[in-house]
């Protein structure tokens, strides 16, 4: 109770801070060599029958994403980065795996001429459209990114130790192809129903797994239509401590993606697909989603999605296909400025993702709706 | 006469009601001690979005606006930059999350503007046409994009 009182207050002073510098419209540029730049979505959200990416049936307030960014900028070609940030998932049992305030990121940039990066240290990953902006509400049509491509909480990690190398591969040009190239290991957690020694029933565990010897690239190509791009990419890895085989174990892993990005002045129209192959190529799940939004008013836009994941099991006696979650959304932004937008919206989600313990090679997909109301403000 | 004022005081009502500020017109400037006199729109366009680090001599290039509300402001960025104000913001946000740079710092005025681009050697700007520039700062002439000098904007 103490701690759910002190997060809440926490919060709200935590917001409000954030509100009143978001009102003054501009970043809190201290020098011309250090930038201090924030984040915050405080989020109520509800489900009505079972608990999904930590949204209880009694409701919750404790769903919140907040950062905080210093950029300092040594020379016109070197700049350190460090975000540290906090995240509310809810009642969702990874949280007990995550600290109230993390080292987000803590990288440094070298820029080569106008068309090549270097980062080197704890650097977001280049993951489609949304990896590397996925908790900034003021950026997102709906809470968060699509969760079959994007996850949170487990089997994931936005973020690489090791370094990445981005570059303008063709000029400035109608057509302007850049790409970037990853390589590190991360941490992430996994999560699901398993059978602890001696336990007669599974429970829903949360367990710690490593990527090792990650390897991938993504390319953005972008059209002479003003605003519409497509990208493609891919990695591979080496996955320890893996929840599904033995232990210890070691398994390959690899998948790609390939997005379509559509901004023009009223519609925005996003669609990716995923394809992961875990366990040396045992589990394979295929995720897609699209997305529309079209601004009505000035301020006014209303969202719609369907996300949609599919897991594939290779048994002894063949494929067996699950369709792992179709969640339907839809939803209604209201910015009140660029930096300040409130969103509303609904969702309804059949599929295997509760935070129960399911069995997803026997159990029946879970009917579920659930709430996200939230108000998202960034300076 | 009356009716010359009525008329007058009709429009800024319009535009009030629109929330639209006046239009302005805008003249590019960097310091005087810069080799620099002319440039493409497209390169001035890509220095404020600090795609381009430093000018041919090696200066840090430091781009600096006006307030976002500023006429002047939304002129250079509708004529400039080919953009809204508002998408603008949403790219930075978008730079800014990702790791990357800020936006260029923003000044509260014409004033504020000269005074930045006189004190550094690299700074580039925009104030309203017909300001007095004094000294330590020049006007650029900015041309279209295939540099046809016909196509001289109206920016000086």
């Amino acid at each position: 109770m103490g701690r759910t009182l002190s997060r809440a207050i926490h919060g709200a002073l935590a917001l409000t801070v954030l509100a009143a510098v978001a009102n003054s419209g501009h970043a809190q540029t201290l020098t011309d060599k250090l930038a201090i730049h924030g984040y915050l979505t405080q989020g109520y959200a509800i489900s009505d029958s079972h608990q999904v990416v930590g949204i209880p049936t009694r409701g919750t307030f404790e769903y919140r994403r907040a950062a905080l960014l210093l950029r300092f900028k040594g020379s016109p070609n070197d700049a350190f980065v460090v975000q540290l940030a906090n995240r509310e998932l809810g009642d969702s049992p990874i949280d007990d795996f995550t600290p109230e305030v993390q080292m987000d990121w803590a990288f440094y940039e070298r820029r080569f001429g106008s068309k090549t990066t270097l980062r080197v240290g704890k650097e977001p990953i280049p993951t489609g459209i949304y990896n590397e902006t996925r908790y900034v509400g003021t950026l997102l049509p709906f809470y968060r990114a699509p969760l079959g491509f994007y996850q949170e909480g487990s089997y994931v990690s936005e973020t690489l130790n090791g370094i990445v190398l981005s570059r303008q591969i063709t000029p400035a040009s109608r057509w302007k192809l850049s790409g970037s190239l990853f390589l590190g290991s991360f941490n992430y957690l996994q999560a699901g129903a398993a059978l602890a020694p001696g336990a007669t029933a599974p429970t829903y565990t949360v367990t710690r797994a490593a990527a090792r010897d990650v390897l991938g690239a993504q390319m953005w190509l972008q059209t002479p239509v003003t605003g519409l791009r497509a990208g493609l990419g891919g990695e591979r890895r080496d996955d320890y401590g893996n929840f599904f085989g033995s232990t210890p174990s070691t398994h390959a892993s690899k998948d790609w993606w390939a997005s379509l990005d559509g901004s023009f002045s009223r519609l925005t129209t996003r669609a990716e697909y995923r394809q992961f192959s875990f366990n040396d190529g045992s589990i394979n799940v295929r995720t897609y989603y699209g997305q529309v939004g079209y601004r009505i008013l000035d301020a006014l836009t209303i969202n719609v999605q369907r996300d949609a994941m599919d897991v594939r099991f290779a048994m002894p006696a063949g494929v067996l296909k699950i369709p792992y979650n179709r969640d339907y959304a839809v939803g209604v932004n209201y910015m009140f400025a660029p930096n300040i937008v409130a969103k509303f919206e609904a969702h309804d989600s059949d599929g295997l993702t509760a935070e129960e313990p399911l069995n997803v090679l026997s159990d029946k997909v879970l009917r579920n709706d659930y709430l996200i109301a939230s108000l998202s403000v960034s300076f | 006469m009356q009716l010359k004022v009525i008329g007058i005081a009709f429009l800024a009502a319009a535009m009030i009601a629109a929330g639209r500020p006046p239009a302005v017109k805008v003249v590019v400037i960097v310091n005087s001690a810069n080799p620099v006199s002319t440039m493409r729109r497209e390169q001035v366009a890509r220095m404020f979005l600090r795609e381009v680090p430093a000018w041919n001599n090696g200066e840090e290039i430091l781009p600096v606006d006006q307030l976002e509300r500023s006429p002047s402001r939304i002129t250079f960025a509708r004529e400039v930059q080919l953009q809204t104000v508002s998408s603008l913001k949403t790219y930075w946000q978008q730079r800014i999350f990702s790791g990357n740079e800020s936006p260029p710092p923003e000044r509260v005025s014409d004033s504020d503007v000269l005074t930045y681009v006189r004190s550094n050697a690299g700074a580039i700007g925009y104030v309203v046409e017909g300001t007095d520039l004094g000294t330590g700062v020049k006007p650029l002439v900015i041309t279209e994009d295939d540099g046809d000098p016909g196509a001289v904007k109206k920016h000086k």
